[in-house]
């Protein structure tokens, strides 16, 4: 089924003239507040940025705030390596996002809400202003809006470039106008967070299904796909396979589908994929529905919806290294088992790389790993190593050359 | 109060960095948007530009250093004319990115992190720029280009050094599947 890119193939698709009405949220405002959150409640869908957060729940948070003024942010901050479903949404259908969190400002009571793109997307940039104008301009944003005397107003922000910015407390110091380091949890930010008031931060994806869980009613969404996470969900694939590009598909539709049958197929020998980006497990049989519950059985998570396909031609240690240099490039620097654990995890990757490593090394990375993921302070940290020891754990044998260890190419861990 | 010298914004920075201020109702708020503006005006953060905001915001130049040294898309080292990014992610990696980045590399004669001599190209590698399905891939300025070999990437670094960059060359001859893609010229 096609929610999110139903627009996508119509000329001049990021204009107004093409979304139509704000028709969602004319009825969002005639049904009032409890009733769009209860909507939102019996579509059960989980959020889109990576954390599968059930949404309601978040706007429930947020509702019952009592502190005011309330605030909405769309985190379009998208900077997950293989990701780029944010940017096709902005580009190309920007008003289904604006309509998603006007609605999503109405159901918690805000005025305002931000939109924090990443500075790497210009031109995403230029289409939401534009559409923002067209909106301001048809009456669905701003003071009195359809006159149900519901004010919001939207405004952009844009990143300069930090992949930890994603994170939602460190958005929110990077719109205040600080270095981008997440902030200790709690307060959550439903209860403290922009400025220190009660603020909503949604994925992109998630505030463009809004629209038509409002429309089409939340019991009608909720039966779409794996009913334990339900929806369509925006996949980006790349990597080694015959028509890399984005894709939406109902959840619990199989990466072997989406990659044989949608994709065309695998160019050469299939090796490993990583499900969600790189701070998901790689895994090694595409036999797995795209669902939350499922994703997580086989050690992986949905993550971003990246998915980044490995054929024969690629070595996983190199692959591995190439993961960590992105994390110890990115890490705020503020928690120190982060900070220092990227950055030693890449030594010993670089050297196992060149085989210049020792018998410890591998069981080392294993240590770091379990280490960062117990203390780091934030996602990043507790995710960073996953590529690593998912690609030890699955093809064990490619490390033992760099280790000084015997054994070839392939190991007894590579047993196809 | 922090001088700021000869580097600084310049008569009509000021006026442009104050226009900014002026949509902030919290100056702090508007650091990041200041940094970024001047970065285009003057191709990087002059101490004289970081003076001027760390005045302006109330904090101290350390202060301001220390969120313009956080973002990668700042710099304190001047930038040239055109910028190459060439990304540098896992995606883009596999695909050949590092051949890419070695023909640019020999195409301009400088390395990544630097500025060719005549302040035309500025090279840099890049975490991830979203153009995954279309990679190995590099941003020149604010145009992608993708599914690059070293050969494409030679005449894309060429035409950053002359200043005309052919449309064209956004994507290559594979066509890339998908809904959300582009469609190939």
């Amino acid at each position: 089924m096609r929610i999110l890119t139903r627009n996508f193939g119509k000329p001049g698709s990021e204009y107004i003239a093409a979304y139509g009405d704000y028709k969602a949220l004319k009825k969002a405002l005639s049904i009032g507040p409890r009733e769009v959150i209860s909507e939102v409640e019996a579509s059960s869908m989980l959020g889109r940025g990576g954390a599968a957060y059930p949404t309601w729940l978040k706007w429930e948070f947020a509702s019952k705030s009592h502190d005011s003024p309330k605030y909405v942010v769309a985190n379009a901050d998208e900077g997950e390596p293989g990701t780029f479903k944010d940017k096709a949404m902005l580009e190309k259908d920007p008003h289904r996002l604006l309509e998603g969190l006007a609605i999503a400002g109405y159901a918690i009571g805000a005025a305002e809400g931000f939109i924090y793109t990443r500075g790497e997307y210009p031109h995403a940039q230029k289409v939401l202003a534009r559409a923002i104008a067209e909106a301001e301009a048809a009456g669905f944003l701003g003071e009195d809006i359809l006159g149900s005397g519901f004010s919001f107003r939207v405004r952009t922000c844009t990143g300069a470039g930090a992949y930890i910015c994603g994170e939602e407390t460190a958005l929110l110091e990077s719109v205040e106008g600080y270095r981008g380091c997440p902030r200790l949890k709690p307060p959550y930010p439903t209860d403290s967070g922009l400025r220190g008031k009660p603020t909503l931060i949604n994925n992109v994806e998630t505030l463009a299904n809004i629209p038509t869980i409002i429309l089409k009613g939340g019991e009608w969404y909720g039966r779409i796909g794996d009913p334990h996470s339900p929806g369509t969900k925006l996949m980006c694939v790349s990597g080694f396979v015959k028509r890399p590009g984005l894709y939406e598909v109902d959840t619990g539709t199989t990466l072997a589908e989406l990659i044989n049958e949608q994709c065309g197929g695998v160019v050469g020998r299939f090796k490993a994929a990583l499900p969600g980006g790189v701070s998901t497990r790689f895994i090694r049989h595409l036999d797995v529905s795209i669902d939350v519950p499922s994703l997580v059985d086989v050690g992986s998570l949905p993550g971003t919806g990246a998915v980044i396909v490995l054929n024969d031609t690629v070595s996983m240690v190199d692959a591995a290294k190439n993961c960590v240099k992105f994390f110890a490039d990115e890490s705020c620097g503020k928690c120190t088992p982060c900070r220092e654990g990227t950055h030693r995890a890449y030594e010993i990757l670089d050297r196992l790389s060149r085989k210049e490593g020792g018998p410890g090394d591998i069981g080392l990375l294993r240590e770091l790993h379990a280490v960062m993921y117990d203390t780091s302070n934030c996602g990043l940290g507790q995710s960073a190593l996953n590529p690593v020891i998912s690609a030890i754990d699955l093809f064990e044998g490619e490390f033992w050359p760099g280790a000084g260890q015997g054994g070839g190419k392939h190991g007894p861990c590579d047993d196809r | 109060m922090v001088r700021h010298g000869g580097d600084g914004p310049g008569k009509r920075g000021i006026e442009q960095l104050r226009g900014i201020f002026a949509g902030f109702g919290n100056k702090r708020e508007a650091l990041i948007p200041c940094l970024a503006a001047s970065q285009r005006m003057q191709r990087s953060i002059t101490r004289g530009t970081a003076a001027f905001l760390a005045g302006e915001t109330g904090s101290s130049l350390a202060e301001v250093y220390g969120v313009a040294t956080f973002y990668h898309l700042l710099t304190e080292k001047p930038l040239g004319r055109n910028v190459i990014r060439v990304c540098d992610c896992l995606a883009c990696h596999v695909k050949g990115g590092p051949e890419v980045l070695k023909a640019i590399e020999e195409e301009l004669g400088i390395k990544a992190g630097q500025t060719t001599k005549d302040g035309l190209v500025s090279l840099v590698e890049s975490p991830c720029m979203g153009l995954c399905d279309i990679a190995p891939a590099v941003m020149v300025n604010d145009e992608a280009y993708g599914d690059l070999t070293p050969g494409r990437a030679r005449d894309v670094a060429r035409a950053a050094r002359l200043g005309v960059m052919p449309k064209y060359a956004r994507c290559g001859k594979q066509a890339p599947g998908g809904i959300g893609s582009k469609v190939v010229p």
